[in-house]
């Protein structure tokens, strides 16, 4: 607190406050993740040089890793689908103020049902075994994400606890339906019969990639779209921000959630479906991957936002590949890439605290 | 307009990359040169875990050391996606290897993914019983032999009479080696009743340890005294070292993990398998591959026994051992190989 | 399969003791998240908390061959994570949520680096020599008692008592009055003169603290360290604190509900070989979260909803 004794040097007459704070803006909307992006690649580079690599390299590997050639390209928009769709399922839930973490109960899910439906139905041919597994993947999603949210909406219990629990009854599911009902009959380890070709996601011709990268591609406007231009849009970012001035103006804030559970169950089941269909082809223990917690990384730096969440999308699933390539070629923890994911959250949230405390 | 910035971090990113890359497929399918093949291995746990892979690895490196190959290895956990496995695969083809070796029943299906498109790799994984097709080989995992000579040691040794097998899952390998275990010790059990065989499959390899390590626990508690391991080697053997009882060690000479528990350890000679593999690729002979049946006549499974056990087992016992494994060298006596359905 | 194998009289004892042994770690860490919820602060970290600890822990006991010395400074490194937690969420005001989840990914991933940093790649598998179990004199010739709760290791009563002294702090001191205060009404209690930053700060960094000693306590049972060896541990205790209504005591008994079932299930799927058998094992793999979930249910509809703190969550911005 200055007492005001000695009054400041004089300084030149500073710009106008509009255009101040358009700088303002600008700085921190580009400032705060080019930061974040720095700061993590920074702990990072400490980190490989513990681990006795040599950074520029380590970096230089994990660039080519994920936009390196064609194949890369095509690893890292396979690797983006089921993060965005799953970032885009937290996004929607959180902007309610439902912080689930059940992503990985609903992909797992997801997975179960696109495995049953074309294991056990003879549907034959891939133009009616798609959208029947999206319906059925959605829904069966839906229903796990929506025991969280009615939880919570009807009951107060706790969704993080609540969407958690899910997970593990989820993956045991999983774990059972892999040994008994689908389990392959010449297989040894757990795990179901190799879906019949006819069920397998078409690739782009000329690539590896399959079509579920379109489901995800697609769901981008959609979300944005329903966020920005429906009703549901608005409640929830009014029951997000307050509750209660939610109810006063006469929203249902317990079907505002329940509604958004749905949803990004829906999505996560979505994801699941695609991944099984598309580069799995097996359902086993190993497809529940984890993928649910690295959604929220991507959510997170997305700032929850659709177009956000594809290029935290790209970020992320650039790092993962590239901690994978490093590791194979220089032998540097794989962790790291966790690590700077983590630092690069923590950034933005101090970065954004300190923006918003400075106004 | 928040979602700018993450824009322009990343397209600046990508600009760098683009512009500062050279395309990386094109390392090309270059060949063993001056007879030195490029070796790939692909582990499915830790590299310094004294059994599975450090085995697998070390078997490896002998052969470097002789010059034989020029070798890379990628540690991968149990955990590890198809697609992740396929893309190390699909990576360490492109980068010129001769000899790519998924060190894990799991890796099969991945690996058979990949196989089409590099017809001058010969590739190879632990199914362990004769899964082998074009150029993709299998190799056996005799331990069931080894097993029976470990379970006439134990069977001298147990005082329940109850024998307790723990396995990741019910892989014919794992089964065979359990069965097997039994088998030997009733060779050698003088003790009230029959010998009694309690196995147990975790779900999952290295990842499950906290569980097996209590489901040692709980055998223990049921009356189990001595102990035989596939592929959970580390935590069972924790386990055993906990609560003072007998296991046999796996893959390799597991005593120093604990020298007061372990009665015997199968040694897998794993050189001698990648010895035929390389002579394979260097004389061309990759498609179709062979299933390399490297078994304990051949010298590929050996019993190493705990020096310090020696005099706790009874001399007829010893004898026994000593009588039987002679006779599985020598072809004279086979083990009964029980890991079918 | 012989159930009597898992129940009978001569199993239940052991059931008893393995319950105990599993669930300490999660007492401890929910005893210590109790305190820091009550006074308003969600602790969302434990579980990164926890795996640095259990690193921490582990590297100090390979090298010294103390537990205790492995004890202590797993709870320095479980205190020190969560002061990251601690300054966004209150010198910083930042979202608690967000920040707990990410300290998680951070701490899991930092231990793991360490991991492989200090034993490296190749050499033997590194083991460390648990704490040895000390039956106390006289008490633990209690039939069936005496050997399942005073014949632990000297951790596991460490922690026992720990957790009681959280709870006397809670209850019975004045720091304790004004940890409740900031959990009810910030506002009234700063206006008092409770600093309520100050409070929550103390009660954040005990809370990471037992983390970081529960997850010591999880490798000394264990004797070897791993990726992902606290085994969500961490997240079912922030279950366990709803079920014991936010009592460090209830902790023990919420804790020793989830060790029970459990043991249980491992013994059930050890008595049965793992094989076919009519119930499928995956269900009791499932029950102690199963079971964790429903009561947690019950509990906040029964009781839970009028306990717990009102400022739970809800960052402290002093008024200047």
């Amino acid at each position: 607190m200055s007492t005001g004794m000695l009054s400041p040097p004089v300084a030149a007459p500073p710009p106008d406050p509009a255009t101040r704070s358009r700088l303002r803006s600008l700085l921190t909307t580009v400032g705060i993740p080019f930061l974040a992006v720095a700061v993590g690649l920074a702990v990072g580079a400490v980190l490989i040089v513990l681990a006795g690599g040599n950074p520029g390299e380590a970096y230089a590997t994990m660039l080519n890793a994920a936009l390196g050639g064609d194949t890369q390209l095509g690893r890292l928009l396979t690797g983006m689908t089921p993060l965005v769709l799953i970032g885009l399922g937290y996004a929607i839930a959180y902007r309610t103020g439902f912080i689930t973490i059940g992503a990985q109960g609903h992909y797992d899910v997801g997975a179960i049902t696109a495995a049953a439906v074309v294991l056990s139905l003879p549907l034959g041919t891939s133009w009616v075994a798609i959208p029947v597994v999206a319906v059925t993947a959605a829904v069966a999603g839906a229903c796990v994400g929506g025991i969280a949210g009615v939880l919570k909406a009807r009951l107060g219990v706790n969704e993080i606890i609540s969407s958690l629990m899910l997970n593990y009854l989820v993956f045991y599911a999983l774990a059972w339906t892999v040994r008994k009902p689908l389990a392959n009959p010449n297989g040894f380890t757990p795990e179901s019969e190799r879906i019949p070709d006819w069920a397998a996601l078409a690739t782009i011709p000329g690539t590896r990639i399959h079509i579920g990268v379109f489901v995800a591609v697609a769901a981008v406007p959609l979300v944005w779209w329903l966020m920005r231009s429906t009703r549901f849009g608005f409640s929830s970012q009014i029951v997000g921000e307050s509750p209660s001035v939610a109810a006063a103006n006469g929203i249902s804030v317990a079907r505002t959630i329940v509604t958004s559970a749905l949803i990004s169950g829906a999505l996560g089941g979505i994801a699941g479906a695609i991944m099984l269909l598309g580069s799995e082809f097996r359902l086993s223990l190993a497809v529940s991957s984890g993928i649910g917690f690295t959604a929220i990384v991507v959510a997170l730096l997305g700032r929850r936002n659709p177009f956000g969440i594809v290029l935290a999308a790209a970020l992320v699933s650039g790092l993962t590949l590239g901690s994978q390539a490093v590791q194979r070629t220089q032998e540097i923890p794989a962790s790291i890439g966790t690590v700077v994911q983590a630092v690069m959250i923590l950034t933005v949230l101090l970065a954004n605290r300190i923006v918003e405390r400075a106004r | 307009m928040k979602k700018l910035g993450t824009a322009v971090a990343v397209i600046a990113a990508a600009g760098v990359a683009v512009s500062g890359c050279s395309s990386s497929s094109e390392s090309g399918a270059s060949s063993s040169s001056d007879g030195v093949v490029k070796a790939a291995i692909i582990t499915s746990g830790p590299v310094n875990d004294l059994g599975w892979n450090q085995g697998m690895v070390e078997g490896a490196e002998k052969l470097e050391a002789e010059g034989l190959i020029d070798l890379t290895v990628v540690q991968q956990d149990s955990g590890a996606t198809s697609e992740q496995i396929a893309q190390i695969v699909t990576d360490l083809a492109e980068d010129g290897h001769d000899l790519v070796v998924g060190h894990s029943f799991n890796y099969g299906e991945p690996i058979k993914g990949v196989i089409a498109d590099y017809p001058d790799v010969l590739f190879a994984y632990a199914g362990g019983f004769g899964d082998i097709t074009a150029n993709l080989a299998d190799y056996s995992q005799p331990f069931y032999e080894g097993s029976f000579l470990s379970g006439i040691l134990a069977g001298d040794l147990t005082k329940s009479g109850i024998l307790a097998g723990t396995a990741g899952f019910e892989i014919p390998v794992c089964k065979a080696q359990i069965e097997s275990f039994a088998d030997g010790a009733r060779l050698s059990y003088k003790g009230p009743g029959e010998i009694q065989l309690r196995p147990s499959y975790i779900g999952g390899w290295s990842d499950a340890a906290a569980q097996t390590l209590e489901a040692v626990n709980a055998l223990v508690d049921q009356g189990a005294d001595q102990f035989t391991t596939c592929g959970v080697d580390a935590a069972t053997i924790e386990g055993a070292k906990q609560r003072g009882v007998g296991v046999a060690g796996y893959a390799m000479d597991q005593t120093p993990l604990a020298p007061e528990n372990v009665v015997s350890s199968i040694v897998w000679n794993l050189d001698e398998v990648l010895r035929a593999m390389v002579a394979d690729v260097e004389s061309g002979n990759i498609d179709p591959a062979k299933y390399y049946d490297v078994d304990f006549a051949e010298g590929g499974v050996d019993v190493a026994v705990n020096p310090a056990f020696a005099d706790k087992i009874s001399p007829e016992a010893m004898a026994l051992f000593e009588e039987y494994r002679e006779k599985i060298k020598s072809g004279e006596f086979e083990v009964e190989y029980k890991g079918g359905a | 399969m012989n159930w009597s194998d898992v129940l009978g009289a001569g199993a239940l004892v052991p059931l008893l003791t393995a319950a105990l042994r599993l669930a300490v770690p999660i007492i401890l860490a929910a005893a210590g998240a109790c305190l820091a919820e009550r006074s308003g602060l969600m602790n969302l970290g434990i579980e990164g908390q926890m795996m640095v600890g259990a690193i921490t822990a582990f590297v100090t006991v390979y090298y010294t061959g103390n537990p205790l010395f492995g004890a202590v400074t797993g709870a320095v490194a479980g205190l020190l994570t969560a002061a990251i937690v601690g300054y966004l969420t209150i010198t910083m005001a930042v979202d608690q949520i967000i920040t707990g989840i990410s300290v998680v990914i951070l701490g899991t991933g930092l231990a793991s680096f360490l991991y492989l940093q200090v034993f490296g790649m190749t050499g033997t598998p590194p083991r460390i020599q648990g704490s040895t179990p000390v039956d106390l004199p006289v008490l633990s010739d209690i039939p069936a008692i005496g050997q399942i709760v005073f014949s632990q290791s000297p951790l596991v009563y460490a922690a026992l008592l720990l957790v009681v002294a959280l709870w006397w702090v809670l209850s019975r001191t004045a720091f304790g009055l004004s940890v409740r205060a900031a959990g009810e009404s910030p506002e009234a209690a700063d206006s008092v003169g409770v600093s309520v930053p100050r409070t929550r700060w103390i009660t954040l960094l005990i809370s990471g603290a037992t983390a970081g000693m529960a997850g010591a306590l999880v490798i000394d049972g264990l004797g070897f360290f791993q990726d992902g060896i606290t085994g969500g541990r961490g997240w079912i205790a922030l279950g366990v604190v709803i079920l014991a209504r936010w009592n460090p005591l209830g902790a023990i008994a919420g804790g020793f509900m989830f060790g029970l079932v459990d043991a249980f299930q491992l013994r059930v799927q050890a008595a049965s070989g793992g094989q076919a058998t009519s119930v499928p094992y995956e269900l009791f793999q499932a029950m102690p979260y199963a079971v964790t979930l429903v009561a947690v249910v019950v509990t906040t509809v029964g009781f839970a909803r009028n306990n717990a703190p009102k400022a739970l969550g809800v960052p402290f911005v002093p008024a200047r």
